[in-house]
């Protein structure tokens, strides 16, 4: 039977931080995988989060909260940018973001269970987000997978595995100082 | 324009001669990468899927976490742009298209070439070559393009991290994977 949306608010409120390992699929809209990748990720609240994508290559999505990084290794380059006007209404902001601003940002709506997956589907109020729909489903009180559709028919799933709820976490995680030779654009929040 | 003749304009060595008959007569492929592009002093990160056929093409540009932000489709003579806000869009070229909509003066024509390592058929070209008969770094088109590895597939080498550069726009592109048909196209 459909829920109501207390498990999501119960991993809203009680989730301060989070780790877990993830795998990224991205389908164009006749739903042909265009990318597949691995990686890990671990956020705190608020806004604190850190996605290392290692498969096929290395790529790191860093926010301390006020600044976003994005470094590319193989490029030599990292991008720097305030957080606020990066990342409005995206995955990994909402996972990172408090209760009060999802009912404010997104239309929530319980879904049917599927295969032991009690799915919640999220619609951004705000027509310009970034993308159309985000669906996120918790096996128990678990987070397991979330979906994203956006404006090109583009769909991302995320599949999370080994999620460990509240870890102690090294607050440098949430930093990131340029290594040697890599090129700094932009500036931070 | 999508369509892509053969051959190219040869100087330089035989082993660059060999090398770029062999590479010219690629005229299709799968490319899966990483775009990093920097205007006016603001980096933007996007994950790239080109894929080339003799007679068109389509681009797909993605963040990071797989949104879409903008789709290229191109056939002689017409190419249209999707982008995320619902706009769509035609032009004869799609540099017209970047430009309009994106603010990139980025010459895909030239690039169909350069992602190859190979100069364009027609503007003068500077090229340097490396010991193995390959492209190192290519001057043209008011571009200065770095060739910083290649990478061995169906028995050619291609490029796999270019660095370009016009006087406004920085384009650095890593190519995770190249997939030919098996005929080379």
């Amino acid at each position: 039977a459909a829920a109501d949306t207390d498990r999501l608010t119960r991993f809203l409120s009680d989730t301060r931080a989070l780790r877990a390992t993830f795998t990224q699929e991205v389908r164009d809209m006749d739903g042909a995988v265009m990318e597949r990748s691995t990686g890990t990720m671990v956020l705190e609240r608020p806004d604190r989060f850190r996605w290392d994508y290692l498969e096929p290559a290395e790529q790191h999505v860093i926010s301390d909260g006020r600044t976003l990084w994005l470094y590319d290794p193989e490029l030599l380059q990292v991008s720097v940018r305030p957080l606020g006007q990066a990342l409005a209404n995206t995955p990994a902001l909402l996972l990172g973001g408090d209760l009060g601003r999802l009912e404010e940002n997104f239309i929530v709506t319980p879904l049917d269970d599927q295969e032991g997956i009690h799915w919640y589907e999220l619609v951004p109020r705000d027509p310009e987000a970034v993308f159309q729909q985000m669906l996120i489903g918790f096996r128990g009180e678990t987070l397991a997978q979330m979906e994203l559709t956006d404006h090109l028919g583009q769909s991302t799933r995320l599949t999370f595995s080994d999620v460990e709820a509240n870890p102690g976490l090294d607050p440098a995680l949430f930093g990131f100082t340029p290594p040697p030779g890599v090129d700094v654009i932009g500036e931070g929040g | 324009c999508a369509a892509v003749p053969p051959t190219t304009p040869l100087e330089g060595d035989s082993g660059w001669r060999r090398h770029a008959e062999a590479v010219g007569r690629i005229t299709a492929w799968d490319l899966q990468g990483r775009v990093a592009l920097t205007l006016e002093g603001e980096a933007w990160h996007a994950s790239l899927l080109w894929q080339q056929l003799p007679d068109s093409y389509r681009l797909r540009l993605s963040s990071p976490l797989g949104q879409g932000v903008a789709m290229v489709e191109g056939r002689a003579g017409e190419v249209r742009i999707a982008l995320p806000d619902g706009t769509r869009d035609r032009a004869a070229d799609a540099e017209t298209l970047l430009r309009r909509h994106l603010g990139w003066r980025l010459p895909v024509d030239g690039l169909a070439w350069w992602v190859r390592g190979l100069p364009r058929p027609g503007p003068e070209a500077r090229p340097r070559f490396d010991d193995a008969g390959r492209l190192v770094r290519l001057e043209q088109s008011g571009w200065r393009i770095d060739y910083l590895d290649y990478v061995r597939v169906g028995g050619q080498d291609l490029p796999r991290r270019v660095f370009l550069a016009s006087d406004h726009l920085e384009v650095r592109l890593v190519v995770s994977h190249w997939t030919l048909p098996p005929d080379g196209g």
